[in-house]
């Protein structure tokens, strides 16, 4: 890990990696677009809303996926300061809040036909909506304070904080009595999705995540330029003032 | 369309409207971090070449 | 050298001892003292056992949620009545409007309503509760076991 620390070294590791990831997103997806969306079957008691499960489930994931990404990398920033975790926290930050947006509009649109409702104020449901207030918070901070030091030590400290919804989310409904159904896939007595609807929602879990190591490099790359402009910004107003000296 | 539409039963609307979202907001996200690169990869060039000149200059005054 | 190791030792118990405590409260406060308050609704056998603590009045505004008794549905007019089950104990419910497409016996409900005294519900909403399971059509019995809780209803 400190090898990979260095962000040239970190700057070809993205160079070799960006094909691999870019391809096993697009083969992912055109399964699981293929297999579920397009000719899966309906659902015995939905019928065909059963669909969006191939979008709203992985979206969902990665909400709390990213999450705990942040939560990992600022645990690394505050502990060993590395300046690289630190980008990567900052970087997932928009990438989690656009998926939870995602889950929470995509189970919007599955609660209606479904349920008979687009929200109510279960556990499940509002803790998935504290992790996006949470989201806006943590980008929030880093707008907020302008020394990046102590805005790199208070987002981390924030996303650690806010890992107590992680577990509240995952088992909001196992605690209590929700509208929304329990765990159909991470559960310990095994998955209860037929096969021919599982692989395509599995295919379509690891699609996305691909997705986010693609985008998250990108923003990574834009944050590390960001603060090379910074540096050099810096050096020509000392250099600048130096020569005035 | 219409038989596609009629292919999905009376929820279509809703799941067109949840793939049309992601779509939107995946592909958005997804621009906006290309751009994003490119920009600053832009100024971090022009940084250099900033940097590069006035050393250059600074070289030739003294 | 060792100064900075020693430090980081010592940053690295301390953010990760002071987090484990943070979450554990959390968790524990959550579950001890939110309980039964942060449930969306409560089942027959909540209500039953309100009833008779007091807690429940004529007049409260209450969800009540469970499976929909199998052959309880009975339609008069624009007025659906059912029974409500968790298998402990069953409220009859009342409701006029238009039901969700999942709305089915056998399959879990939420309803929302007034209680009134002698264990009468009319609902003013009522949402389908859907499993865990997900399966093509044939696959699973469509009438799951009369009565097992909403939330297993497989094994």
């Amino acid at each position: 890990m400190h090898y990979f620390a260095n962000p040239t070294r970190f700057q070809r590791l993205m160079d070799i990696l960006r094909p691999w990831v870019v391809g096993v997103m697009l083969a992912m997806l055109a399964y699981g677009l293929l297999a579920g969306t397009v000719f899966g079957p309906a659902d015995r008691l939905q019928g065909e809303s059963v669909r969006i499960l191939y979008i709203h489930v992985p979206s969902a994931w990665m909400a709390m996926f990213i999450y705990v990404a942040i939560a990992a990398a600022s645990f690394v920033a505050l502990v060993w300061r590395h300046p690289l975790a630190l980008i990567a926290a900052r970087a997932s930050a928009p990438i989690g809040a656009v998926f939870t947006l995602l889950a929470l509009i995509t189970g919007s649109l599955w609660g209606k036909p479904t349920w008979g409702t687009f929200w109510v104020w279960d556990g499940r449901l509002t803790s998935v909506l504290v992790l996006f207030f949470l989201y806006l918070g943590y980008m929030a901070l880093w707008q907020a304070l302008e020394d990046e030091e102590k805005a790199g030590r208070a987002t981390s400290i924030l996303a650690l904080v806010g890992t107590v919804n992680i577990p509240i989310i995952k088992f909001s409904v196992d605690w209590w009595n929700t509208l929304h159904q329990p765990a159909s896939v991470v559960r310990l007595d095994g998955p209860t999705i037929d096969p021919s609807m599982l692989w395509p929602l599995l295919a379509m879990g690891l699609a996305f995540k691909a997705y986010y190591v693609w985008v998250l490099f990108a923003r990574m790359e834009a944050l590390m330029d960001a603060r090379r402009v910074q540096a050099a910004q810096l050096r020509a107003a000392q250099h600048a003032a130096g020569g005035a000296l | 369309m219409t038989a596609f539409l009629d292919s999905l039963g009376p929820h279509g609307p809703y799941i067109l409207g949840a793939y049309g979202v992601v779509t939107a907001g995946l592909v958005g996200l997804a621009y906006d971090s290309l751009m994003r690169r490119k920009q600053w990869r832009k100024r971090r060039d022009s940084a250099r070449g900033d940097a590069r000149r006035d050393a250059s200059n600074t070289g030739e005054g003294s | 050298m060792a100064g900075l190791r020693a430090r980081k030792r010592q940053r690295l118990l301390v953010v990760s001892v002071s987090l484990a405590a943070f979450i554990l409260a959390v968790l524990t406060a959550l579950l001890a003292l939110g309980g039964d308050s942060l449930s969306l609704f409560l089942q027959p056998s909540d209500v039953s056992a309100r009833v008779a603590a007091g807690d429940l009045k004529a007049g409260d505004r209450i969800r009540l949620g469970g499976l929909v008794a199998p052959g309880s549905v009975t339609r008069e007019d624009v007025v659906t009545q059912f029974v409500i089950t968790d298998c402990a104990a069953t409220v009859t419910v009342r409701y006029a409007g238009l039901l969700p497409d999942l709305f089915k016996e056998g399959q879990g409900v939420v309803t929302e309503g007034i209680w009134q005294d002698g264990g009468a519900f009319t609902a003013s909403s009522v949402l389908a509760k859907h499993d865990e399971n997900y399966a093509p059509p044939g696959t699973l019995p469509d009438n799951p076991e009369a009565c097992t809780h909403p939330e297993s209803t497989y094994p």
